[in-house]
């Protein structure tokens, strides 16, 4: 065999076989920097105690790091604040942050907040999920509606956001989700756009519940205080507790509002490398999977990541997502202030 | 600068000039000197509000005063002008509070033996103290009794046996009787005397017992507002009051206006109201309004039908102790005597009234 | 003789001042000590509150809560309402187990005080269930003996209103219980003896002597009134009840947060105390608290009311539904598998509690810090408060008033508005390592509490006679000494008392410590409300009850360790 032929056939089978030799460079680059910082600071608004479990899965591959000193855990409106406020003094102490809230994280790239690492994992996630480089969605929550079987027949009980409007669920037989949370604009404006103004101030005039948290109207359905929680985390139902309390998933008709949860790295973080690294981990497959799949029952962006057990796949609950994103700023600024005119 | 120029026999344990104390924008005292010779009681005796309180406290270091100077025995204390001022533990004194300030949370040994605690002095040496203090104040038997319960004449004498055990250079006291009951006090009283004279204390005594500073002291600084009104020997303020407040303060109840004149054999005599003359027995040397005054047991009541004194109307009497009062009407004079019952008069009555020429005194405003 | 000595004519007296002798250093010292910490404490947040609404966003921040009516309405009607009762039924309570000789009245003194050391957001939760329009315990127990047409609303605006008064009543019962005692029997005797009956000598004699303390303890509600949040956020906000500090919760919880706006609020807060304050004092002025302090003087001795089993009754009314009732529901739900007022649902399980106390990783995290913050805020709080009220009662220093004013001024600020300062204050100074620290949070609470120190040791000073300090002046102790073997022990029953209740206050405060805490330094308060948010509610119940508990506990050793010491 002529040696000019058989190079690039090695060359090939060596890259085939060796994988991305630059990204095996890449990484290993990464780990050694890591080693350097050997700490990580993650600011988090994922709720519950799972992500110290998923946490653990990331120190099981990367034991030199210490997660624990720098961990802030707050609903989402703290976690951005928090970071912003260290942003505006200069002083920052976080790497890496994990927010509920899409809009923010996209004023953040655009005021140059959060730091560029394209990582190879990227690619995965459909265009509508990410900002190349600078962010994408690890968590992908929906908006649903919830009965409590004790007390409703599933005939009863609403099929779609339209039957909100019914007789039988007026005063105060809804709970909603208060207007303070990141997620719950998110949810508001995407039913509006699905469904018109008209209908939210329709929905107004069933007088419905205003709860703090989704936390508190998945309680509220327990309980029996109210006959449907409107705008629930969908995941809350799927929890083997609430199952076995009587609460029941609707998967409206015209569709459910996704809110999504970016990550991101803040501009200026401390530990680079080790923020690299998460975000590598958090972004594939394998990460996806045990945090959105096994961990927190919602949804992951990544198409080759399953759902969670007794979901409806993603693709088959007509998920509504923002389409033009300057609408959606706009929006946000004056969220709350509406809110409170159809709902209080 | 250490004092004394001349050294005379009881020599100045205490010696205060000028001292001013001021209370916010009130002065309490307002420049007074006083002196204090070894073993000599001297007593600040006035009503309340005159300062006597005050002055004591501000020898003691309690009170900062404005201006002035203190020393004892010697040793500066306070200096307004060169900024001297010791604290009260650096000044070697010793003072028994009008509350007795005993202290709640120790035995009656402890309360005694805390000065020298708090010198750093221990062992037999103070044992052998406050026993022969607490000895002293016949409260030998109760020196294991938390303080919490004696009596309070009991823990008056705890606060003398503290003040006495150290054997302090003056010992202060201020009102120390006052919360006693009349007959505590008396008995009290003559024990206090009895053991100044015993140990030979010096000590300052504030009061506003007239009574109280008469028997015990060996010198009266009758105070007013802040200043000395009369100081001397406790006989010389009773008999030879300077002026109209001190006459009234020591007791003397008939006291009115008059005028002077010159009469026989040098004596002035005082003219009253309603044609009344008296001769009175010294000459008052001061110009201005003139009182002349006599003590209610100077004068003689008797019957109206007897001759001689100036006539009246007996209004009322009542019996005091041994002695009876009366009340004499006489023109627009109102004359308050002091006699033995038994004179066969009653209220109502027309009576004549004298009082002997050496018992009226004038004094001015 | 003495030697030349200076003449002072009365001209020199002013050229004096310059040279005013003064007390020896250690006084100073403490003064100098005490301002220097005070004010390190007080006014950086202060100022900050103040720059920041200025700053950011300037002048329309300033105008927007003035947009918003319905909340200022709301939180000026709920401070008047919960003041008006919680005097109402506090000093009502006073009067009625003062000297009545009503059964059972030391017990009911002792319970009547419990709500102080339970923490008002449990209460409220307690309550949420017990009150909710459908599913409310309270209501299916009414509906069942077959009062149909009653409904009790506890997540309302009355319900808000009405916890708040069931949790703030033991302040006005305390203050005004203590005015009660401190007149002189012999008083309402010479009215007696002078013909009054005894209804008209409460309304001539009795009620206008407890006036300053009636003042003092509105006050002292009305501010915590306005500056609470747990209870509006658990029983107003889900029924549009909205308060300045849920109002201020809502716009930092937003993203972007709005902090020109949310600091707005917390000014106008402190505009409103700062101005009752000032007002009070120019009514009471120097008027004592303590009625007359004469030389023989009894307390009220108690009659026999024939009412007092009426007032019994209501007393026992009280302990039952500010404490017993919300207390129960904790238990109950958390021992329940899950919250439901359907009989046939109710499974007990011990799940719950095994999980708080075994499984979830912040409880004992948030119970240790909770723990550490309240030893160290009581002690500071105590140490401190000793030094201010000493300087200002027992000394003549210029300035001590000041200090005094000073040492007040976190009283006028809402704890909500005094973290948003702390929070401004300490970002911006990077060297300063305790932003994000158990440390922030223990600079909050000693400022936050330093009043109740100040306050309780000036009553403990003032009880103690100044002669008592003197004697051992003049017997030789030196200033120290004169401290440590006299005022220390005799003030020490007083001082361990209001440790034990400035513990416990700190154990549960929360609105300062939801702007400031990180998950490292979290406290059980904002676990709970963290809980509640995001959790199972009975999971919280089980976190709350579990609390409750471990703090009788503690603080009935802590209270029978100090009868042992003083009874010594």
């Amino acid at each position: 065999m002529s040696w000019r032929i058989a190079i690039p056939w090695l060359l090939t089978a060596g890259l085939m076989l060796g994988g991305n030799p630059v990204r095996a460079e890449n990484h290993a680059a990464l780990v050694a920097g890591a080693q350097r910082e050997a700490q990580l600071n993650i600011a988090d608004a994922a709720p519950g105690e799972n992500f110290t479990k998923f946490l653990a899965a990331f120190k099981a591959k990367y034991p030199f790091l210490d997660l624990a000193t720098g961990f802030y855990s707050a609903p989402t409106g703290r976690v951005l604040a928090r970071v912003n406020a260290e942003l505006d003094a200069k002083h920052v102490t976080f790497d890496v942050m994990l927010a509920a809230n899409m809009a923010a994280f996209v004023k953040m790239t655009r005021a140059g907040k959060l730091q560029r690492y394209d990582s190879p994992e990227y690619a995965a996630y459909p265009p509508n999920a990410k900002q190349d480089g600078y962010w994408a969605a690890v968590q992908a929550i929906g908006v649903i509606m919830a009965y409590n079987e004790n007390r409703l027949s599933a005939n009863d009980a609403p099929h779609a956001w339209a039957d909100l409007l019914l007789p039988r669920f007026a005063n105060r037989q809804i709970a909603l989700q208060n207007a303070a949370s990141g997620t719950q604009f998110n949810q508001i404006y995407l039913l509006q756009q699905a469904l018109g103004l008209d209908y939210l101030k329709k929905l107004g005039a069933q007088r419905p519940v205003v709860m703090a948290t989704s936390a508190q109207v998945t309680d509220a359905v327990i309980r029996g205080e109210v006959l449907i929680g409107a705008t629930l985390d969908h995941w809350r139902a799927f929890e083997p507790a609430a199952a076995k309390a009587g609460l029941r998933p609707i998967y409206p008709a015209e569709g459910m509002p996704l809110t999504l949860a970016p990550v991101g790295i803040v501009a200026g973080a401390p530990h680079p490398n080790a923020a690299k690294l998460f975000m590598d981990f958090i972004l594939s497959q394998e990460g996806q999977t045990l945090l959105d799949t096994k961990l927190y029952g919602m949804y992951s962006m990544r198409p080759d990541v399953p759902p969670p057990p007794g979901q409806k796949p993603l693709a088959e609950t007509k998920p509504l997502l923002p389409t033009n994103l300057d609408d959606y700023l706009r929006a946000s600024a004056q969220f709350p202030a509406e809110f409170d005119s159809l709902f209080h | 600068m250490t004092a004394h120029a001349t050294r005379e026999e009881g020599d100045s344990i205490v010696a205060v000039e000028g001292l001013a104390v001021w209370h916010g924008p009130v002065p309490a005292v307002r420049s007074l000197d006083l002196t204090v010779r070894r073993s000599e009681i001297l007593t600040l005796l006035g009503p309340s509000g005159c300062g006597k309180t005050t002055t004591l406290r501000a020898i003691a270091g309690l009170e900062a005063p404005r201006g002035g100077r203190i020393a004892i025995d010697g040793r500066t204390v306070f200096d307004a002008g060169r900024g001297v001022n010791l604290p009260p533990e650096k000044r070697g004194l010793s003072m028994v509070f009008q509350s007795y300030a005993i202290w709640p949370h120790l035995t009656v040994f402890e309360n005694v033996a805390f000065g020298f605690r708090a010198r750093g002095i221990g062992g037999d040496r103070v044992r052998e103290a406050v026993r022969r203090s607490l000895a002293l104040v016949g409260l030998d038997a109760l020196a294991e009794r938390p303080a919490t319960r004696l009596s309070g004449g009991q823990q008056q004498r705890v606060a003398l046996a503290r003040a006495i055990a150290c054997d302090p250079g003056v010992i202060l006291l201020d009102e120390p009787l006052s919360n006693l009951d009349a007959q505590l006090r008396l008995a009290m009283r003559a024990e206090l005397k009895e053991l100044q004279r015993k140990l030979s204390l010096t000590a300052i005594y504030v009061t506003h017992d007239q009574e109280e500073a008469l028997v015990l002291s060996d010198r009266i600084l009758v105070m007013r507002q802040g200043e000395v009104e009369q100081a001397g020997a406790p006989a010389e303020i009773r008999e030879a009051p300077a002026s109209r407040f001190v006459a009234e303060f020591m007791g003397v109840r008939n006291i009115f206006p008059c005028m002077v004149a010159g009469g026989q054999g040098g004596r002035p005599v005082a003219m009253l109201t309603g044609g009344v003359r008296l001769e009175t027995r010294a000459a008052a040397t001061s110009t201005g309004p003139t009182f002349v005054c006599f003590r209610p047991t100077s004068v003689r009541l008797f019957a109206a039908a007897n001759g001689g004194g100036y006539p009246g109307t007996l209004v009322r009497r009542a019996l005091l102790g041994d002695l009876m009062q009366s009340v004499v009407r006489s023109g627009e004079l109102e004359i308050c005597a002091h006699h033995f019952p038994g004179d066969g008069l009653s209220e109502g009555d027309s009576v004549r009234w004298s009082v002997a020429p050496d018992a009226c005194f004038l004094v001015r405003a | 003789m003495i030697g030349t000595a200076a003449t002072v004519r009365r001209s020199d007296v002013g050229a004096f001042r310059l040279l005013r002798p003064r007390w020896p250093s250690p006084e100073r010292a403490l003064f100098i000590a005490a301002a220097f910490a005070v004010t390190l404490l007080v006014a950086p947040p202060l100022v900050a509150v103040v720059a920041t609404s200025i700053g950011q966003g300037a002048a329309a921040a300033l105008l927007t809560p003035l947009h918003q009516p319905a909340i200022l309405l709301n939180t000026l009607v709920l401070g008047l309402a919960a003041t008006t009762g919680a005097v109402t039924i506090g000093g009502g309570l006073a009067l009625m187990l003062g000297g009545n000789g009503v059964p059972g009245r030391g017990l009911l003194e002792r319970l009547v005080i419990v709500p102080l050391y339970l923490t008002p957001l449990l209460t409220a939760i307690g309550w949420s269930w017990i009150g909710s329009p459908r599913s409310g315990l309270l209501n299916l127990f009414l509906h069942g003996v077959g009062l149909t047409e009653v409904d009790v609303n506890m997540v309302s605006a009355g319900g808000v209103v009405a916890v708040s008064i069931l949790s703030y009543a033991p302040l006005p019962f305390l203050l005004i219980s203590d005015a009660l005692r401190g007149i002189d029997a012999a008083m309402i005797e010479a009215a007696r003896v002078h013909g009054a009956s005894r209804r008209f000598a409460l309304r001539r004699i009795v009620l206008p002597l407890l006036l300053p303390a009636a003042l003092a303890s509105s006050l002292l509600v009305f501010v915590q009134a306005i500056g609470m949040f747990s209870v509006p956020a658990v029983l107003g906000m889900p029924s549009g009840f909205n308060v300045a500090t849920t109002e201020i919760f809502r716009l930092l919880e937003n993203y972007p947060p709005r902090i020109g706006e949310a600091t707005a609020w917390g000014l106008y807060l402190l505009a409103v105390t700062a101005a009752l304050t000032f007002a009070q004092s120019v009514l009471l002025g120097r008027r004592s608290f303590a009625t007359i302090t004469g030389k023989s003087f009894r307390p009220h001795v108690p009659g026999r009311s024939k009412a007092r089993h009426l007032y019994a009754a209501a007393a026992w009314l009280y302990v039952l539904l500010a404490t017993v009732l919300p207390l129960l529901a904790l238990l109950w739900a958390a021992s329940i598998d899950f919250v439901t007022a359907d009989p046939r649902l109710m499974r007990l399980t011990a799940r719950h509690f095994a999980f708080v106390l075994f499984q979830y990783p912040k409880t004992w995290l948030a119970a240790g810090n909770s723990a550490l913050l309240g030893v160290a805020t009581a002690t500071l709080v105590t140490l401190l408060g000793l030094a201010v009220s000493w300087v200002v009662i027992r000394t003549r220093l210029r300035g001590r008033t000041s200090l005094d004013q000073l040492s007040m001024v976190p009283l006028s600020m809402p704890a909500m508005v005094f973290a948003l300062g702390l929070l401004w204050v300490y970002v911006a100074i990077p060297f300063l390592p305790i932003y994000g620290t158990i440390g922030i949070l223990l600079v909050a609470y000693v400022t936050h509490y330093l009043p109740f120190g100040v306050r309780a040791a000036a009553g403990a000073i003032r009880q103690l006679h100044p002669e008592l300090e003197e004697a051992a002046r003049v017997a030789g102790a030196s200033w120290l000494q004169s401290m440590r073997w006299i005022t220390m022990p005799l003030l020490r029953p007083a001082l361990f008392a209001s440790w034990i209740l400035l513990f416990v206050m700190a154990l549960h405060e929360v609105s300062a410590s939801i702007l400031l805490y990180t998950s490292s330094s979290t406290v059980l308060s904002v676990t709970t409300f963290d809980l509640w948010e995001n959790g199972n509610p009975s999971d919280v119940a089980a976190l709350g009850f579990a609390q409750l508990a471990a703090t009788f506990v503690i603080v009935g050793f802590l209270l029978r360790a100090r009868r042992r010491a003083v009874l010594a």
